[in-house]
Parts: structure tokens; sequence; C-alpha cells
């Protein structure tokens, strides 16, 4: 024993702590490793995830007004506007109609005005203008637009005035309310008068409303490209799809008539079976799940050419076996809709786009007449990637409120980590919700 | 990279010592302590916090050598050896022996028990560990580490012998 000891003692004293400094090669190689493999998981697709971000964070960052037609401007002061001398003229003799819309805290008021126009000096004009009608609209910003009614000007060419935030060289000449006078000072603070107050109404409706937000539900059904089983090579033509469902919320953003952009967040569910299949007790594990209880199973299809020829049945547990796979992702699409057909009550879109999926749930049942068994399957990614083509048909039911219908296919890119036995798992879904727009 | 090749400056020659007392040669070494960064680079989320971070890579560096060598057959016939002790006394005081050579004998060792005598006597494990981690019996454990003992004794008999002849 003492020589034991010896002998321990001298090659724990030598090398217990043995650091020596490897060649440099060896580093080398681990990095250009490394950098392969960091290219290797930066598909495409991730972007998506990265643009569907963008667009929750889009939601929230530019609310839902649209900022193009409106200055924030404070309703009490004067506008004063520069026009050339011609256009004037042309204003003191057609009695040009100019709308303001004022905003104050919650309510946007449109005034259609009437001008006339008194010459001061060689410089100066002062217009007066009689309120004509009002409207009121609530809305949420502070902020003021001023049009110019087109179709009131007499030579029908549009008058561009362009409005000066001037207040002290107008102070006298001006009365406090509506009153516009225009001045040749060019150092001031322009806006353009290009909408009329007909195309500020036409964007007020449901066309305008930029953003929707639906509760999205759909029935799935699970497929493969291959008839292959991603549990058991021995499974091959046995596997079956079944239905399943997917629920969630859809965001979606119309960027121009023609092009818009959705997103969101999905639960969904992918389900396969095998069904009378032989199942047998092994002791290594050669399949791709995990039981609960820790035993193993080797299973053999049903049907009889591939049984005889690699198992005895003699030692199969059952031949009615059935094997569940439940799999479910969270799932946050980016897709981008082209509009088809249709116009304002119906409309068709093309639907194309990825989604990222991260991996909720994974189970494995299976149950014989003699035993049930639960699992888990061990080649599952937790990342994976869909891309994802559909039709949308869309029923606009008010300016609030559209349903649409759209049938999706989505194939998995990226489900198992091995032994896939070339399983490539897709779904074809039909979802529908109920969308509001704002 | 930057963060990755920091841990590797840190820790390489640590590893590397392990994966030397491991492996059968030097070139197997280099492989295993490269497959173990690997695995450490790609694991490191997976590391909690509770553990010396050392100890992490220490373990990791192990089980690498350990899957390198480790019999593939889940079968394993059990032969309880009781080895009868050689009771040959010979002076180990002497502390000039070169490390080189003490790993060189480590090396030369069978894989098994160059696996168990490491992990046994260099890094603590106890038997009952071990058999788990090689999927051996404990009787195979003690015997391959008592067998791995007097190898190692002979051939450090030998050289004590030749060099009193020089």
């Amino acid at each position: 024993m003492d020589i034991n000891k010896n002998i321990d003692q001298l090659f724990q004293e030598k090398l217990k702590n043995l650091e020596t400094t490897p060649n440099k090669k060896v580093w080398k190689e681990i990095e250009s490793k490394i950098s392969k493999k960091k290219r290797r998981i930066f598909p495409f697709w991730w972007f998506s995830s990265g643009v569907a971000a963008l667009l929750i964070i889009g939601f929230f960052v530019f609310p839902f007004n649209d900022t193009k037609h409106q200055i924030k401007q404070n309703t009490s002061k004067k506008i004063i506007t520069k026009t050339p001398d011609k256009k004037i003229d042309s204003f003191i003799k057609g009695g040009a109609k100019i709308i303001i819309i004022q905003k104050n805290e919650n309510k946007i008021t449109a005034s259609e005005k009437k001008l006339s126009i008194k010459k001061r000096d060689n410089n100066k004009l002062t217009i007066k203008i009689n309120s004509v009608r009002k409207e009121t609209i609530k809305i949420s910003k502070n902020s003021v637009l001023v049009t110019k009614n087109e179709k009131n000007s007499k030579d029908k060419k549009p008058l561009i005035m362009k409005p000066v935030l001037d207040e002290a060289k107008e102070h006298q000449a001006l009365t406090p309310e509506n009153e516009v006078a225009s001045n040749n000072n060019k150092d001031s603070k322009k806006l353009d008068f290009t909408k009329s107050i007909e195309d500020y109404k036409e964007e007020k409706n449901s066309d305008k409303k930029s953003w929707s937000i639906a509760p999205v539900f759909a029935v799935l059904n699970s497929n493969s490209f291959t008839n292959t089983s991603p549990i058991h090579h021995s499974l091959s033509g046995s596997t079956k799809g079944k239905s399943s469902i997917s629920y969630g919320v859809q965001v979606a953003y119309q960027i121009n008539k023609k092009w818009g952009i959705q997103s969101g967040f999905h639960l969904q569910e992918m389900r396969f079976e095998n069904n009378q299949i032989a199942v047998i007790s092994s002791d290594i594990n050669a399949s791709n799940i995990t039981f609960n209880s820790d035993e193993n199973f080797v299973f053999e299809s049903g049907d009889n050419t591939s049984f005889a020829s690699t198992s005895s049945p003699l030692s199969a547990l059952s031949l009615d076996g059935e094997l569940a796979q439940n799999y479910s992702y969270y799932e946050i699409p980016i897709e981008i809709k082209y509009h088809l057909l249709g116009q304002n009550k119906f409309k068709t879109h093309l639907i194309g786009g990825f989604s990222t999926l991260f991996l909720q749930g994974n189970q494995i049942r299976l149950s014989t007449s003699e035993l049930n068994e639960v699992g888990k399957a061990t080649n599952l990614n937790n990342i994976n990637f869909s891309g994802n083509i559909g039709i949308d048909l869309n029923l606009n039911l008010n300016t609030n409120w559209s349903m649409h219908i759209n049938p999706m296919l989505k194939t998995q890119f990226n489900t198992f980590t091995k032994n896939t036995n070339r399983f490539r798992p897709y779904s074809i879904g039909l979802y529908t919700g109920i969308h509001y727009k704002f | 990279m930057a963060a990755q090749s920091e841990i590797y400056e840190l820790y390489a020659d640590v590893l590397f010592g392990i994966c030397l007392k491991y492996s059968r040669n030097y070139q197997d070494a280099e492989d295993t302590l490269q497959d173990s960064f690997l695995i450490i680079f790609d694991k490191i989320t997976q590391y909690n916090k509770k553990g010396s971070f050392e100890g992490w890579l220490k373990r990791i560096a192990i089980n690498t050598a350990l899957q390198k060598y480790r019999k593939k057959t889940p079968l394993e016939l059990v032969k309880e050896v009781t080895e009868i002790e050689d009771l040959v006394e010979i002076d180990f005081k002497d502390k000039n022996l070169d490390i080189d050579f003490l790993l060189n004998l480590i090396q030369q060792l069978p894989d098994q028990y160059r696996l168990v005598f490491n992990l046994y006597v260099l890094d603590s494990y106890s038997h009952k560990e071990i058999s788990k981690m090689l999927n051996i019996s404990e009787g195979t454990s003690k015997s391959n580490l008592s067998r791995a003992r007097k190898k190692l004794k002979i051939a450090l008999e030998t050289q004590q012998k030749r060099e009193q002849n020089a």
C-alpha cells in the first residue's frame, strides 16, 4: 500500500498541476472553425426576426396619426403668407376660399373661409376671412393644418401659399382672429399648402388607416415532403401529419396602396402520428426519443416487408403501438403583402415572408394496449425558421373593421438537429381573423 | 471572437496539461484540446455560475478526452482481480524524475488504465464516479487502477536500475 501511495504521490507532485502551452496552430484552427460556424448559423432569414422587431418598435414610436399633413402650431398664432403679386391679384378677383384646420388637444376643426383682400400699400395686403363652414374631428395631437381649396380659385391653377410665422411685423395690421396677411419676408418659416380639403377628407377614411391589429386563429395540417419519420428510420412510410391549430395576434402596416408589411406573435402546433407500429424494448436508445421512464424502445413500421427484414416479431412488446409527436412553437412572422386585386370592399393580397420559430412544446406519446409512455424528441432545434407563402382575402366591414381568410403554406428549414431521416415538415393552414384598423 | 481568444489565452495551458495526461500522445492531446474549446464556446451559455469556471472547463476537457478513448461496447465483462502487491521497495524519493518522463509513462499506459489512473489519482474522482463516467463496474475501475500502478512501478524500476548501472 505504501508503494501505491508512493507512486500516487510521485505522480501527483509532478503532474497534478501540469500546465503546458500548446502550439499556436491549435488556436488558429479553433478560430477558423468558430468563424465558419458563425457564418453558418447566420442565415438570411435571421433578418426576419430583426425586421419583425423593427416593425413592433415602429408601432410604438410612430403612433397612428399622419404627421405629413399636420403642422404643429399654436392655433392662436396669425398665419402670414408670402405670395407672388399676380396671384394676389387673382385672389382679389376670385375671392378664394381657404380651409383652416385647427387642432386642440383632442379635436380637429376644419373651417372653410372666404377671403376678401384689401390693399394697404405696396408690400402689404390684409386679407379678411369670413367663416363659411366648420367641421370638427376628434384627434389626439396638437397641430394645425392649413389647406387651400383649389377648386375655388378662378384660374384653376393650384395656388401655392407660403405662410410665415411672423407675429411682430403684422401685429397692428391684423385682428387676432381669422386674418391672413402676406408680405415678402423671405427669411421666415415656410409651409406648403398643397393639399386640398378633399384630399384631406379622403385620407381620413379607411384607406389611410395604415395600422391594423387582429386576433388570428388557424387550422393547420402538418405534412412532410418526404414519407420518412424524424423519430426512427424504420418508421418511414407510416408517418402521417395530423391537424392542429395556431392562434395569436397579427399586426400589419400598410406602406402604400400596393405594399404592406405584417408581423405578430402566434402559437403554432405541429402534429404527426405513426399507427400500427411494432414496439420492441431495447437496451440502447436507437431512436430520437427519451422517455420519462428511462425505458428505451425500438420501433418497426407495421407494414410487413420492413418488419421481417430487421428483427424478429417475437421480441415485440406490442404490434399495435401508436406514436404521436406534438411540438409547438412561438412564431414571429415577418411577411410582405402585395395587393393583387379588388377595390374598397374586397381585396386580395399575395403574402410572402419568413417566420422565426422558438420551440415551446415537445412531446411524444407512445401508447399500446400494454403501456403508455410520454417522452421528448431529442433532435428538435430550439430555433427554427419557416418560409411562408399564401393568399390573403380581405373583406372590409366598415372603416374600422375588416376580416380576412388566408390560406398559407409554411415550410420549415431548421427543424431538426440530427437524424432527421430527411424529414422535411411543412404546414398548410387556413388563417382567419378580424382586423381593427387605426 | 475577442472574448473567445481571451478565454483561450487564460486557460489553454491548464487544459492542455489535462489533455496531455489523458491522451495517448502529443498529437491526440492537441486534437482533444481543440475539440474541448469548440465544445466550450458552443456551450458557454450553459455554464451556471455556481461552480468555478475553471472547474467547468476542466470537466469539459476531461469528458472530451474520455469520449475519445472510452470503450464503445455497452457490455463489459466484470473481472474481479485481486492483485497481489509486489513488495519491492523502490526509492521514489528521487525528485529529479523528469516530468516529461512521467508524462510519457502515463501516456504509454493502455487507454482505460490511463483514464482510470488520471481520474482517481490526479483528479480525485471516486471509483463510483469513474465507473459511471467510463460505463464500467466499480470492480473494473479498481482493478484497472491497480494494474496501472503496477505497470508504472515496473517502468520506474527499470528506469532506476538503468540509472544505477550508468
